[in-house]
């Protein structure tokens, strides 16, 4: 009996000492807001084995799809906004809608806990192979002569990602972005095969799913819209900044959790994504999904998260999609 | 010749113990998975993709295993829709319209042992013509554009105009609710939500799973509840000789090459699909049959054999653009797409270059995936027959079981189970009232790459409408709709001549 | 008008009216512009257009449908959707095992079924439906809210 008590009090001092060994999650899982094979899909699995070694037992990949995390994000404000076990991954598609309020008119970006960064990818400008402009500015230039004598196209439609880049490029020189020949397809395949068959001229992707087309030489690409030079193999491409055109766009890819998560298990979470960024097999782990290097947890990350999202809402209230 | 050599080195990759045993327990899981009403290859790729990729597997066995689900799940599709009416996924949805009456009429031995043959033939003709002309096709589908598929599309519906049903009227009316069903959702061109009423699980419209099993499943449990009477009055079906069907099928030889050519055709092309090729092969074979037409949607044969044909070649055609390009054809082969992307092959042109081992074992491994699953089809055949004989006490209550299942494991919520309800309640409704169902699924399919596209093409010509006509490939699509619409006129008009 | 006819009647009257609505709902929808003359409303319109015209056209002339000749055909099929409405309500709260089991149940009776026979093929279906289906294919069920503490 005495024993029995002392272990109790022991246990009891433990759990004061200690309260970082405290929380431990239970059956980790991860909601990939999308069908599986998709870009929410992989994101988790960066997760998922990223963080394998740091797991009391392994990470659960689920899937809730609809409206580019819309879903997700409302399950996560009604059925487990306090849930320390979730996880879910989000992109810069899904800022971007919240800033549009594509998300429902009840929530925004104060309806989360922003926890850390898988890596990030950049927009490109791309052509095909055998296409007459040979850089950014040629294009930029016949753009700037009859802005409807070139059809642009890509993965979106008015006020996604895609088309937030050729609004951009547009506007640094001036052109008003309804002024365009803009064509939608449905994702960034679409694009490319509309690219390779004549349809459109000019195709404002990212560079990592270009990979493959690069490699062929069936596309070029003229410029990244990455603040500097990426690393190889995509080193020799020039940014639109050295050309002349300021226009960035950082496409995120990360997690977060329920608005209610305590301090403790929020800490927990930010703590493994601080360490696997220093773990060599993860920067492989993120390369093989074809992301850059985006290191940024806790704290950080919800800044990021927060000026990223009200920056997006001025653009759109400047594009006019928004009042 | 290039083509044998490469051929050769996948038959070689194909052949290995391990990825011949993982094919065959690949097609074993996907028939499974297919024949569940509910659950269809989306589910089948989608639950393998984890396991294959904890497995280890190398890149090429994975991705024989989760082809081989693909397979499978379109080949076992079929025999829920001949058994119980119940499409497992949209690329099934027609071949319920002769199938299931050959079933009601005793006949399901036959329906199945003929739609597997089908499958097997379609299948692997599309196969070889996919081996032969895969790299000059997929050049072919690029240069598709957006007015062409406009084309394509108003042939397809000529095609389904008097596909099914009673009356024109209540056809009309089917394609409609499916055109508007269609346009539920965030429009792909403006970004702006349409009839979603602001429910976040309507933002990414009406998903096809979800219209399909909630009009077909639910509304036929709500049936056999109407219909139920306390002296059971089970359908005894009959013993079947495959030996006979092989004999039969060889009398639909031209059925088949018609279906397989147009599957292959309609699946190489990116975003049509199964259910579209099916429709077109089955609208096709109708109008073939004039004057002897009267038993199609009561059971005939041919319109049975035409859409199983046509959904096989056409599930391999879609595999073209997806292997020389890296553009999914279908929505399973995108998630086969992000398979390749996890196990880091960049499909493309020089996947066949880089990967042969992939790119060759694969298309092998469908030659083989066709044999096996034919050898595994055909003795099953009395067994899955038999199904016929289980109480409905005993069958509803697993239908509706496995639907729920089927649909909550993907959407993950009950906003879409009480969806698929509506939906059934709904379906019931229209059957009661004299409509066929599957001009709505089609119309639910056609109706999103008609309007997307139709306006992408009006996007490139800044709002010329002479854009429609101008290519070689819209202008005969436009004559070939124009000739099927036309032809029941001519054809009465030749018949009262001639009496 | 005979009764048989009036099912065709009331259904095309509700086409009339739904594509009324829908009309309605595609003209509000705002949009800051487009790159092409239809835009988001064209399409709908016309489907509402379609949609009205068959709706008259079956108002005019309606086929005869015979519906419930018996009254418990009635019964049965409002008992079976009820069911399944039960059955998609409980299906997240109660979880996989407890709702089917329940559904099964239920839905048996109304196919004659004696009780104890339902029952246990309730238990059976949840239990293989759980561990056979679910759990060997790894497919996402709910296990039940109220079974976390």
């Amino acid at each position: 009996m005495k024993s029995l008590k002392t272990a109790l009090a022991a246990l009891v001092l433990a759990g004061f000492a200690l309260p970082a060994a405290a929380f431990e999650p239970e059956r980790p899982e991860c909601i990939a807001p999308a069908n599986p094979g998709g870009g929410f899909d992989l994101t988790c699995r960066v997760a998922q084995r990223a963080l394998e070694p740091a797991l009391p037992s392994p990470m659960e990949v689920t899937f809730m799809p609809g409206g580019i995390g819309a879903v997700a994000y409302a399950h996560m404000n009604s059925n487990r906004i306090d849930d320390p076990n979730v996880i879910v991954a989000l992109s810069s598609g899904s800022a971007l809608n919240i800033a549009q309020g594509k998300f429902g008119a009840d929530f925004d970006e104060n309806d989360a806990r922003w926890l850390a960064a898988a890596g990030a990818d950049f927009g490109a400008v791309i052509v095909r192979a055998d296409s007459p402009y040979q850089t950014l500015g040629e294009l930029m230039e016949a753009a700037e002569a009859d802005p409807s004598g070139i059809v642009l196209g890509a993965g979106g439609s008015i006020g996604s990602q895609d088309w937030m880049k050729a609004a951009l490029l547009m506007r640094s020189i001036g052109v008003d972005p309804r002024n365009l020949r803009y064509v939608a397809y449905e994702g960034g395949g679409a694009s490319k095969a509309a690219l390779l068959g004549g349809q459109i001229q000019v195709y404002t992707g990212d560079v990592s799913e270009m990979a493959g087309e690069l490699e062929a030489g069936t596309m070029r690409i003229l410029a990244v819209l990455s603040e500097e030079r990426l690393p190889e193999p995509f080193a020799e491409f020039p940014t639109a900044r050295e050309e002349g055109y300021d226009v960035v766009w950082t496409i995120f890819r990360g997690y977060y959790m329920g608005q209610d998560v305590s301090d403790e298990a929020y800490d927990w979470w930010v703590a493994r994504f601080e360490e696997i960024y220093a773990d060599p097999r993860f920067a492989e782990i993120r390369a093989e999904q074809g992301l850059f290097e985006l290191n940024m947890a806790g704290e950080e990350f919800d800044t990021y998260v927060k000026a990223q999202v009200a920056a997006f809402r001025e653009l759109a209230r400047e594009a006019g999609l928004i009042q | 010749m290039d083509i044998l050599a490469g051929l050769a080195e996948g038959f070689a990759v194909a052949l290995t113990p391990l990825n011949l045993g993982l094919l065959i327990a690949g097609c074993f899981f996907g028939t499974l998975v297919g024949a569940l009403p509910g659950i269809g290859p989306i589910n089948g790729v989608a639950i393998l993709l984890p396991l294959a990729y904890s497995l280890g597997l190398p890149a090429e066995s994975a991705l024989i295993l989760l082809a081989g689900v693909y397979y499978g799940a379109e080949y076992g599709g079929r025999i829920s829709s001949i058994l119980l009416n119940v499409p497992g996924d949209a690329s099934a949805v027609i071949t319920t319209i002769d199938g299931y009456p050959m079933a009601k009429n005793g006949e399901a031995g036959r329906a199945l042992a003929l739609s597997a043959l089908a499958s097997f033939v379609g299948g692997t003709a599309a196969l070889v013509m996919m081996t032969v002309f895969a790299p000059f096709l997929g050049r072919v589908a690029i240069g598709f554009g957006p007015a062409d598929y406009v084309a394509l599309m108003v042939f397809a519906f000529s095609c389904l105009a008097t596909l099914v049903g009673a009356r024109p009227l209540k056809t009309i009316i089917g394609v409609v609710i499916g055109l508007m069903l269609a346009t539920i959702g965030i429009d792909s061109a403006t970004g702006v939500m349409r009839f979603t009423m602001g429910i976040p699980n309507l933002f990414d419209g009406m998903e096809f799973l979800i219209v399909v099993i909630g009009l077909f499943a639910i509304s036929e449990a709500l049936l056999l509840l109407e219909s139920w009477t306390p002296v059971a009055s089970t359908i005894k079906a009959q013993r079947d000789n495959v030996r006979a069907r092989v004999r039969e099928i060889v009398g639909y030889r031209w059925t088949m090459a018609r279906s397989a050519v147009i599957g292959f055709f309609v699946g190489v092309l990116p975003g049509t699909g199964a259910s579209i090729a099916s429709a077109v092969a089955y609208g096709v074979e109708k109008r073939m049959a004039q004057g002897d037409d009267a038993m199609f949607g009561k059971g005939d044969p041919r319109g049975l054999i035409a859409p199983e044909t046509a959904n096989n070649a056409a599930a391999a055609g879609a595999m073209v653009p997806m292997l020389t390009l890296g553009i999914p054809g279908s929505g399973t082969t995108a998630i086969l797409l992000g398979a390749l992307l996890l196990f880091n092959v960049t499909p493309g042109p020089l996947m066949f270059e880089q990967r042969p081992e992939v790119a060759w074992g694969l298309i092998a491994s469908m030659y083989m995936g066709n044999i096996a699953l034919l050898v595994l089809n055909l003795p099953l055949v009395g067994i899955f027959a038999r199904l016929l004989s289980i109480d409905t006490a005993y069958l509803v209550p697993l239908v509706v079981m496995l639907t729920f299942v089927g649909v909550f494991s993907l959407y993950g919520a009950t906003f879409d189970l009480v969806l698929m309800l509506i939906l059934g309640f709904f379906g019931y409704l229209l059957r009661k009232l004299g409509f066929s169902l599957a001009p709505v699924i089609l119309g639910l399919v056609l109706g999103a790459l008609l309007e997307s596209n139709l306006r992408r093409a009006l996007s490139i010509s800044a709002g010329d409408w002479s854009i429609l006509f101008e290519t070689p490939a819209a202008i005969v699509f436009w004559i070939a709709a124009a000739a099927v619409a036309a032809s029941p006129l001519l054809m009465r008009a030749r018949r009262r001549k001639a009496a | 008008m005979s009764a048989a006819t009036l099912w065709d009647r009331a259904f095309g009257a509700v086409l009339l009216g739904v594509a009324g609505v829908y009309a309605v709902d595609a003209w509000n929808i705002h949009v800051p512009f487009q790159y092409e003359p239809l835009g988001p409303t064209a399409f709908p319109l016309l489907l509402a257009a379609v949609l009205a015209t068959t709706g008259v056209l079956l108002v005019a002339r309606p086929d005869p449908v015979h519906w419930f000749t018996r009254r418990d055909q009635a019964f049965r099929v409002a008992a079976g959707a009820v069911v399944m409405g039960v059955y998609a309500a409980l299906f997240v709260p109660l979880g996989f095992m407890i709702s089917t089991a329940l559904m099964t149940f239920a839905m048996a009776r109304l196919f004659g079924l004696p009780a104890i026979k339902a029952a246990i093929y309730g238990v059976v279906l949840a239990v293989v439906g759980y561990f056979g289906i679910a759990e060997a294919l790894g497919l996402n069920v709910p296990f039940g809210d109220i079974f976390r503490s």
